[in-house]
C-alpha cells in the first residue's frame, strides 16, 4: 500500500513536470546536490567520504575482490587445469619404451587393486 | 538356412565373402573410385546388417560353436553398429584416398573384415573366439593403419598400432591361460558360475585382471592408451573414425558382457577397478585434450575421455543388489548401449568432415578449421553437431547416453548406500565441464575465428553425393536421437527401448 | 495462446532463413512480424492474466515432458522477452558488418526457446532448453561478432555449463528420488517429494550455482563483464530478454518449493551473500572506467537486489525480486540500444538514456522503485540490519549512475561510426517502447504484483 501511493505522488509529480532531467535533479534534492554537487566544492568531504570509499573500492573492490579473487580464480583454474594437461600430454611422447613401460605399470595397478 | 548355427553366423559371413570378391576381381584405377568394389564391399556390410535384423527379430540369443560364440540382441546392436561405422568409413575413405592416389580396393575389404573381427568379439562368449576376433580386426586394422607407410607418421602409426596389438594379445592369452588354469574353462558362463561358487581363488582373479587389462589395451582405456593418440594422428582419416568409433564400441560391448560373467559374487575389488580405469581414462582423455595443438591428437584424446564415459557405466552396472533386492544393472547397461552409439556417430562424423579438410590439402592443425563457418557451412554445421554428441549437449544423442548413464551411477547409491558411486557422478559431471571446455574448440575455430589469414583449399572441390549422404544421416541421427520423439519406429523412445532389449538378452 | 508466442518465433526464423540472401528487408520485415505476432500472443495472454496448462508426453524413457503453463510469473516474464527480442533486432539492424539475417534467425529461436524456458513446468524440459539457449547464444555471439567475440563466447559457456552440470546431477537424483523411469519432473510430482535436510542443501547448491551464473552476481560475474565489454551491442540486449531473469524466475519456480528448509535455514548467509553482491556490484559502479561496464555493474547490482529479494523469503521481497529482474532487463536493455548502437539522433539518445539510467536509480515512476521498495520492505521484514546496509548501496549505485552518466552523458558523437538507417532508426523505437515499458512498471506495479500474487496461491492450492 504504500508503495502503492507513494506511486501515485509520482505519477502526479511526472505528469505535472514534462522536463524529465531537471525533475531528476531536483527531486533528488539535498541528497543528490549534498553528493553530487557540494563534494565538487568541498575538499574536506572529499577527504572525509570519497577519497576512503575510492581507495575502498580501488583495493578491495576491484584489485582483492575482482580481479585477484572472481578472475583470479577463474584464471587459475583454467591455468592449473591446462597445466595438468600439459603434463598428461607431455606423456605421449611417442616412445614405444615409455609406453611400454606406462603399460606395464597399469597392469600391475589393475592386478593390485584386484587383490585388495 | 535350416541349422540355427548357420543362421547364427550368416551376420559375419556376408562381409567376408564381399571382401574375397572384393579382392579377387577389384580394379584399382587412377584416381578414382573403383564402384564396383565399394559397391560389393557395402552390400556385404548391408546383407550383415539384414541378417543382424533377423537375428533380433527372431527374439531368443542364438549360439555357434558350443556356446563360444552368442548373437544375442546385446550382439545384434553393437554388431550393426560397426557395421556401419564400417560402411561410413569405407565411403569416407573412397572420399579422401582417391584424392591421394591411394584407393586400392584391398581397402574396402580390409574394412568389411576388421568389421566383421569386432563384431564377432562382442559376440563371443569365451575367451577363445574373443581374442581370434580381436586379432582379426586388428591385423586388418594395422594394413589400414599403416596405408600411409612412406611418411614418417603413417609408419609410426602402423609400427604403434601394431605394437599395442601384440602387447594386448600378449596380455589377454596370459590371462587366458590364468582363467584355465583356475577353472578348466574359458567360457564366460564357467567363469560366471565359478565367480558365483566362489572358487577359482587368486588365479582365476589374476586371470581376470589380465584379461581386463588386454581388452583396455585394445580401446585405449588409461593408462593404456598411449598408442592411440599416435595411431589416430598418422593413420588416414577415415581409419581414425573408423579405430575412434568401432574400437570402441566392439571392446567395451566385449568387456561389458565380460563384466556381467564376474560381477557374480563378490565384486568390491572389481567394482574399484572399474571405479579408477573410468575415473583415470575420463580425466587423462579429458585434461589432454585441452592443450592438444593437434586436431586428430585432440580428437584422440576425446575419443579416450569417451571410453571413460562407457566405463562409467560399467562401474555402475557393478552396484549389485541393493537391501530390497532390486538390481540396477540394466539401467546402467542400458546406458551404456546409448552411449556406445552417441560415441560411434559422433566420431564418425567428426573425422568424415576431418578427413574431408585433409582432402583439401589441409593439414589436420586447428588453424584448418578457421573460417570453415563460411567456407563450407554445411561441413561446419555436421561438424559442430558431432561435436555436440561427443560433448554431450542437451538435445543431442550424447546427452542421452550421459543421463542414463550418470542417472544409474546416482542410482547405484540409492539403492546400495554406496557413497562412492556418487562421487563418481561427480566426477563424471567435472570431467563433461573440461570435456565441454576441449570440444568448445571446434565451434569455437570454425565459427568464431576469421580465415582471412589462412587461405588453403577453398571452394568449388565437390565431394561425392554418397559421402553427403552419409554425413547428413549422421547428423540427423545425432540429433534425432537426441530429442526426436517416436516417428516411424525411430526416436528416443524407440532407441532407449533397443537399448533396454539388448541388454535383457545379455544375462 | 501459449503455442502461438513460442512458435511463431520459430516460424519466423524459418521464414528469415529461407529469405533470399540478397534480400536484407524482406528478412527483417518476416522477423519483426513474427516477433509482433508473440507479442501480441504475449499481451493477450497478459490481460488474461495466464493460460492453463498444455501437456504432451514427449520422450517417456528421459523423461521430458512438454508441459507447459502460463501463469502470472510465466506471463510477465513472456511479456519481458516478447518486448526485448525485437529490440535486438533492431539494434542488430542499425550496425553494419554483422551477418544480420542469420543473427536475426537466432535471436528468434532464441526468443522461442525462452519462452518455452518459461513456461515449462517440467524441469528437465527446463534444463534442455536452458543449454539449448546457451548454445544459440553462443552462434549469436559469433555472427554478431564485436571487439572480443571469442573470449566472450568462451566465457558464456564456461560459466553457463558450470551451474548447468551441478543442475543436471541434482535433477538425476530428483528423478531416482521421485521413483526412476516412468514419473516425469513436473512441479506436480516434485511437489509431492519430501527431501530430508541434507538432500534439501545439496540440491540447493546445485540449483544456486546454477541460478547465480545465469544471474551474474558476484562472484560469478565476470561473463556478464566479458559481454559488455567484448560483444556487439545487440548481445547484450539479447541478454536482457530473459536470459537474467531465468535466475530469479528458475529459483522462484523450482527451487524455493523443493528446498525449503535449507533455504530458511542458509538464509543468513544468502542475504550475506547478495548483500555482498550488491555492494561490490554498486561500488563498481562508481569507478566504472566506460559505459557499457557502467551499465553491466548497474544491472549486476540490480540482479542482486533481486537475489536479496527473493531470498528474504517474504512475499513482498519475492515480488520485488521479480520486478527487480525487470528493471535490470529493461534498463539494460534501453541503455544499451541508446548506447552501443552507433547512429544519430543524439538528443533522444540523451533522453533515453536517462530514462534508463533513472530506472536504475530507483526513481519514483519508474519500474526501479517499485521493486526497490518491495525488496526493502521484505528486507526489512527478516531484519532491519539489512534493510539499512541495502539502502546504503542502492543510494551509492544510485550516485556512482548519476555520476557518470552526468560526466559522460552528452558526448555521443564520438561512438557515430558505421553509421546506418535514418535519424530516427528502429532502434530508438525499440528503446522507446522499452521505456514505455518501465514507465509501465512504476505506474502500475499492482499490475505485475497482483498476477505474481495469483501464482502464489495456484501453487499453495495446488501443489504444495
Amino acid at each position: 500500500m504504500v508503495s502503492i501511493s507513494g506511486f501515485f505522488l509520482a505519477f502526479v509529480a511526472w505528469v505535472k513536470d514534462p522536463e524529465l532531467p531537471a525533475r531528476v535533479a531536483r527531486r533528488q534534492g539535498p541528497l543528490h546536490r549534498f553528493l553530487a554537487h557540494e563534494m565538487r566544492v568541498d575538499r574536506l568531504a572529499r577527504g572525509l567520504l570519497a577519497a576512503p570509499l575510492r581507495v575502498f573500492t580501488e583495493r578491495i573492490v576491484f584489485e582483492f575482490a575482482d580481479r585477484r579473487f572472481a578472475r583470479g580464480t577463474v584464471e587459475r583454474v583454467v591455468a592449473g587445469l591446462r597445466g595438468l594437461g600439459s603434463r598428461v600430454a607431455a606423456t605421449h611422447s611417442g616412445a614405444l619404451r615409455v609406453y611400454l613401460a606406462v603399460a606395464l605399470g597399469g597392469l600391475l595397478l589393475v592386478l593390485l587393486t584386484l587383490a585388495s | 538356412m535350416s541349422d540355427p548355427a548357420v543362421a547364427v553366423l550368416m551376420p559375419f559371413v556376408w562381409p567376408v565373402v564381399a571382401a574375397v570378391i572384393v579382392l579377387a576381381f577389384g580394379r584399382r584405377r587412377r584416381r578414382a573410385v573403383d564402384g564396383p568394389s565399394l559397391g560389393i564391399a557395402l552390400a556385404g556390410l548391408g546383407l550383415g546388417f539384414v541378417q543382424f535384423a533377423w537375428c533380433w527379430q527372431s527374439g531368443a540369443s542364438q549360439e555357434a560353436f558350443g556356446g563360444q560364440l552368442r548373437v544375442d540382441r546385446f550382439a545384434v546392436l553393437v554388431g550393426a553398429l560397426v557395421y556401419l561405422a564400417s560402411a561410413v568409413s569405407m565411403i569416407a575413405a573412397a572420399e579422401s584416398l582417391r584424392r591421394r592416389d591411394r584407393l586400392d580396393p584391398e581397402v574396402f575389404a580390409l574394412f568389411a573384415l576388421a568389421a566383421v573381427g569386432l563384431a564377432a568379439a562382442a559376440a563371443s562368449h569365451h575367451l577363445l573366439p574373443l581374442l581370434v576376433a580381436f586379432e582379426l580386426a586388428s591385423a586388418c586394422g594395422v594394413a589400414l593403419v599403416a596405408l600411409f607407410r612412406e611418411t614418417s607418421r603413417g609408419a609410426e602409426a602402423g609400427v604403434k598400432y601394431f605394437f599395442a596389438n601384440g602387447l594386448a594379445f600378449a596380455v589377454s592369452a596370459f590371462g587366458a591361460a590364468l582363467v584355465f588354469g583356475a577353472i578348466g574353462s574359458l567360457s564366460f558362463a564357467d567363469v560366471a558360475s565359478a565367480r558365483a561358487a566362489g572358487v577359482g581363488g587368486p588365479t582365476l582373479l589374476a586371470g581376470i585382471g589380465f584379461v581386463i587389462a588386454g581388452l583396455a589395451m585394445r580401446f585405449a582405456a588409461a593408462p593404456f592408451h598411449l598408442w592411440f593418440n599416435d595411431v589416430a594422428d598418422g593413420a588416414p582419416a577415415a581409419v581414425a573414425g573408423f579405430l575412434a568409433s568401432a574400437l570402441p564400441a566392439a571392446g567395451i560391448a566385449a568387456l561389458a558382457r565380460f563384466s556381467v560373467a564376474v560381477y557374480e559374487g563378490e565384486s568390491e575389488s572389481l567394482r574399484n577397478l572399474f571405479w579408477w580405469l573410468a575415473i583415470a581414462t575420463m580425466s587423462v582423455g579429458n585434461l589432454a585434450a585441452l592443450v592438444q595443438t593437434s586436431l586428430r591428437r585432440m580428437l584422440a584424446s576425446g575419443t579416450v575421455a569417451q571410453v571413460g564415459w562407457l566405463l562409467l557405466a560399467i562401474a555402475a552396472a557393478s552396484g549389485g543388489e541393493g537391501a530390497d533386492g532390486a538390481s540396477g544393472d540394466g539401467e546402467a547397461l542400458r546406458g551404456l548401449v546409448y552411449a556406445i552409439g552417441a560415441l560411434v556417430i559422433g566420431n564418425l562424423g567428426v573425422f568424415a568432415v576431418v578427413g574431408r579438410l585433409e582432402v583439401e590439402g589441409e593439414p589436420s592443425r586447428f588453424e584448418a578449421l578457421s573460417g570453415l563457418g563460411v567456407r563450407h557451412p554445411w561441413s561446419a554445421l555436421a561438424l559442430t553437431v558431432h561435436a555436440a554428441v561427443l560433448a554431450g549437449i542437451p538435445g543431442t544423442a550424447g546427452f542421452v547416453g550421459r543421463f542414463l548413464v550418470l542417472g544409474a551411477a546416482l542410482d547405484a547409491t540409492i539403492r546400495t548406500g554406496d557413497e562412492s558411486f556418487t562421487l563418481l557422478a561427480i566426477l563424471g559431471i567435472v570431467n563433461g565441464l573440461v570435456g565441454l571446455c576441449g570440444y568448445l574448440r571446434l565451434p569455437i575455430r570454425t565459427y568464431l575465428e576469421s580465415s582471412d589469414s589462412v587461405r588453403i583449399g577453398g571452394r568449388g572441390r565437390g565431394v561425392s553425393t554418397t559421402w553427403v549422404v552419409a554425413v547428413a544421416i549422421l547428423t540427423f541421427a545425432g540429433l534425432w536421437f537426441g530429442l526426436g520423439p517416436e516417428f516411424a519406429g525411430l526416436g528416443v523412445d524407440p532407441a532407449l527401448d533397443l537399448a533396454r532389449r539388448a541388454v535383457e538378452s545379455l544375462r | 495462446m501459449t503455442a502461438l508466442v513460442i512458435v511463431a518465433p520459430l516460424l519466423g526464423a524459418a521464414l528469415v532463413f529461407a529469405a533470399p540472401r540478397s534480400r536484407l528487408g524482406l528478412a527483417f520485415g518476416s522477423a519483426f512480424a513474427a516477433a509482433g505476432v508473440a507479442l501480441a500472443a504475449a499481451i493477450a495472454l497478459f490481460a488474461r492474466g495466464g493460460e492453463a496448462r498444455i501437456t504432451r508426453d514427449w520422450i517417456e524413457g528421459i523423461p521430458v515432458r512438454l508441459a507447459l503453463e502460463t501463469d502470472g510469473l510465466a506471463v510477465v516474464h513472456l511479456l519481458l522477452v516478447t518486448l526485448v527480442v525485437p529490440a535486438a533486432l533492431a539494434a542488430a539492424l542499425r550496425v553494419r558488418s554483422t551477418r544480420r539475417r542469420s543473427f536475426a534467425a537466432l535471436a528468434l529461436v532464441f526468443e522461442g526457446l525462452l519462452a518455452l524456458a518459461f513456461t515449462a513446468r517440467d524441469l528437465v524440459l527446463f534444463y534442455g532448453v536452458w543449454e539449448l539457449a546457451a548454445v544459440v547464444l553462443f552462434f549469436a555471439i559469433a555472427l554478431a561478432r564485436g571487439r572480443e567475440h571469442v573470449r566472450v563466447a568462451q566465457r558464456l559457456v564456461l560459466f553457463s555449463s558450470f551451474g548447468s552440470l551441478p543442475l543436471l546431477v541434482a535433477l538425476l537424483y530428483l528423478r531416482r528420488r521421485l521413483g526412476g523411469d516412468g514419473i516425469p519432473l513436473d512441479l506436480e510430482h516434485l511437489a509431492s517429494v519430501r527431501l530430508t535436510l541434507k538432500e534439501q542443501w545439496l540440491g540447493g547448491i546445485a540449483f544456486g550455482l546454477a541460478f547465480a551464473a545465469k544471474l551474474g552476481v558476484f562472484p560469478l560475474h565476470r561473463w556478464t563483464i566479458a559481454v559488455a565489454r567484448g560483444a556487439a551491442p545487440a548481445i547484450p540486449v539479447l541478454l536482457a530478454a530473459g536470459w537474467f531473469a531465468l535466475g530469479i524466475y528458475g529459483a522462484l519456480r523450482f527451487a524455493t518449493p523443493l528446498f525449503p528448509d535449507a533455504l530458511a535455514a542458509a538464509r543468513p548467509l544468502l542475504v550475506a551473500l547478495a548483500l555482498a553482491g550488491l555492494w561490490f556490484s554498486a561500488l563498481r559502479t562508481l569507478y566504472a572506467l566506460d559505459r557499457p561496464r557502467l551499465y553491466a555493474d548497474l544491472q549486476s547490482a540490480w540482479m542482486a537486489l533481486a537475489l536479496l529479494g527473493l531470498v528474504t523469503g517474504t512475499e513482498a521481497g519475492e515480488a520485488g525480486a521479480v520486478l527487480a529482474s525487470l528493471v535490470a532487463a529493461l534498463g539494460g536493455a534501453i541503455a544499451r540500444l541508446v548506447d552501443g548502437v552507433p547512429g544519430p539522433g543524439a538528443r533522444a539518445r540523451v533522453l533515453l538514456r536517462r530514462v534508463a539510467a533513472a530506472g536504475f536509480l530507483a526513481l519514483p515512476g519508474l519500474g526501479g522503485f517499485a521493486a526497490w521498495l518491495l525488496v526493502l520492505r521484505g528486507a526489512a521484514e527478516e531484519s532491519t540490519l539489512t534493510a539499512a546496509l541495502l539502502g546504503g548501496a542502492g543510494i551509492a549505485a544510485t550516485w556512482g549512475a548519476l555520476g557518470r552518466h552526468r560526466e559522460r552523458g552528452e558526448s555521443t558523437e564520438d561512438e557515430a561510426t558505421g553509421v546506418a538507417g535514418s535519424r530516427f532508426g528502429p532502434d530508438l523505437v525499440a528503446a522507446l517502447i522499452l521505456a514505455a515499458a518501465l514507465f509501465g512498471l512504476g505506474l502500475m506495479p499492482a499490475a505485475v504484483v497482483d498476477r505474481l500474487e495469483t501464482t502464489r496461491t495456484v501453487a499453495a492450492g495446488g501443489s504444495r
